[in-house]
């Protein structure tokens, strides 16, 4: 009789227990999940100028691959970062903000860069000719049915070697 | 005296000509899906293909799917994901239409005018007719164009899963401008 007893404020005691861990685990995990669901929406895009460039490629080379072989090169291309050389053939204005552009003359196909905030003072020093780098996320290419050419985008770029 | 006003005609033709159709890469759109309670899925692709012919009132635009640049790394893969975008298979999202109160719009005399556009829209791979209005604001020989387009997600077989419910606008709105 008592050791049944004894018995029995051994299980209650032992759930008493078992229940305070199970509140420290379930109070741990929600805490846990708040934390990551508040990095995943404040994460940012790193700073171009902290990423390495996956490719290095002159702007010839690049509007040609698309053109030899679209769906090839937008697998090969899209969403890598891509250090670009090449000469500057339109500076245009989106909203407030500047466009580079580096067409192929023939077959008016182009790469068109739109930059990360940090660029906008520096980008006024670039003038039509110039021979630049450019890094980005490249975007791949579409065909333009409006211009007969590839328009091939970049987002989140930076001028590099541009601090001399 | 003949001479001349034939010269001064044909110029004025091919200046004519020259003006009708325009065409910019640079043009800009805004992708706002924002609610009260998400203020996170909006972005901006500004590097849009958007032609305008004053003569025939036709204006289009195509643009790259995957060059809306979001702040939030996540956003950007769901925007171009499966369940919303898709862009590796439907990487262009593009709109051809025809303004069609083209009488009430001078293209040669500075102003603001308001014009009325058909055309159709297609996203993931779907057309469908929209009709909107779009500011033409002519300052000389620039023309800046803006437009809105509000899209209901479910025309464009653009599922939300559940768990994103309330945070992503069901009728987000595209805002379309370009210079000319």
């Amino acid at each position: 009789m008592f050791s049944n007893i004894v018995y029995i404020i051994q299980i209650l005691s032992y759930i008493h227990n078992m229940k305070k861990k199970i509140f420290i685990i379930l109070g741990l995990f929600i805490i846990v999940a708040a934390a990551v669901i508040y990095y995943l929406f404040s994460m940012k895009f790193k700073d171009m100028n902290d990423v390495q460039a996956d490719y290095e490629i002159s702007a010839n080379d690049l509007i040609k691959s698309f053109q030899l072989n679209d769906s090839a090169a937008n697998v090969k291309y899209s969403e890598k970062v891509i250090a670009v050389n090449g000469q500057v053939t339109d500076i245009e204005t989106a909203d407030t903000t500047i466009n580079i552009k580096m067409t192929d003359e023939q077959s008016g196909s182009y790469l068109v860069f739109s930059f990360q905030k940090s660029e906008e003072a520096l980008l006024k020093a670039v003038k039509l000719g110039d021979m630049i780098s450019i890094k980005g996320s490249c975007s791949g290419a579409i065909f333009s049915e409006i211009l007969s050419a590839y328009a091939i985008s970049f987002k989140r770029c930076i001028l590099i070697n541009q601090k001399k | 005296m003949k001479k001349t006003l034939i010269i001064s005609a044909l110029s004025l033709c091919s200046m004519f000509v020259f003006a009708q159709k325009k065409v910019t890469t640079s043009a800009v759109i805004n992708f706002d899906a924002t609610t009260s309670i998400d203020s996170l899925p909006k972005a901006s692709n500004k590097s849009v293909v958007a032609s305008l012919n004053s003569q025939s009132g036709e204006v289009a635009f195509e643009a790259s799917v995957k060059n809306f640049s979001f702040s939030n790394p996540l956003m950007q893969d769901h925007f171009n994901g499966e369940y919303w975008m898709s862009s590796d298979k439907f990487p262009k999202a593009s709109f051809t239409g025809k303004i069609m109160n083209l009488e009430r719009v001078d293209f040669t005399k500075p102003g603001k005018y308001e014009a009325q556009i058909e055309g159709e829209l297609s996203i993931k791979g779907v057309s469908k007719s929209v009709k909107t209005t779009a500011t033409i604001n002519v300052q000389g020989k620039k023309i800046l164009t803006t437009t809105k387009f509000n899209i209901a997600l479910a025309d464009y077989g653009i599922e939300i899963p559940k768990i994103a419910d309330g945070k992503v606008a069901q009728t987000p709105v595209l805002m379309v401008s370009a210079k000319f």
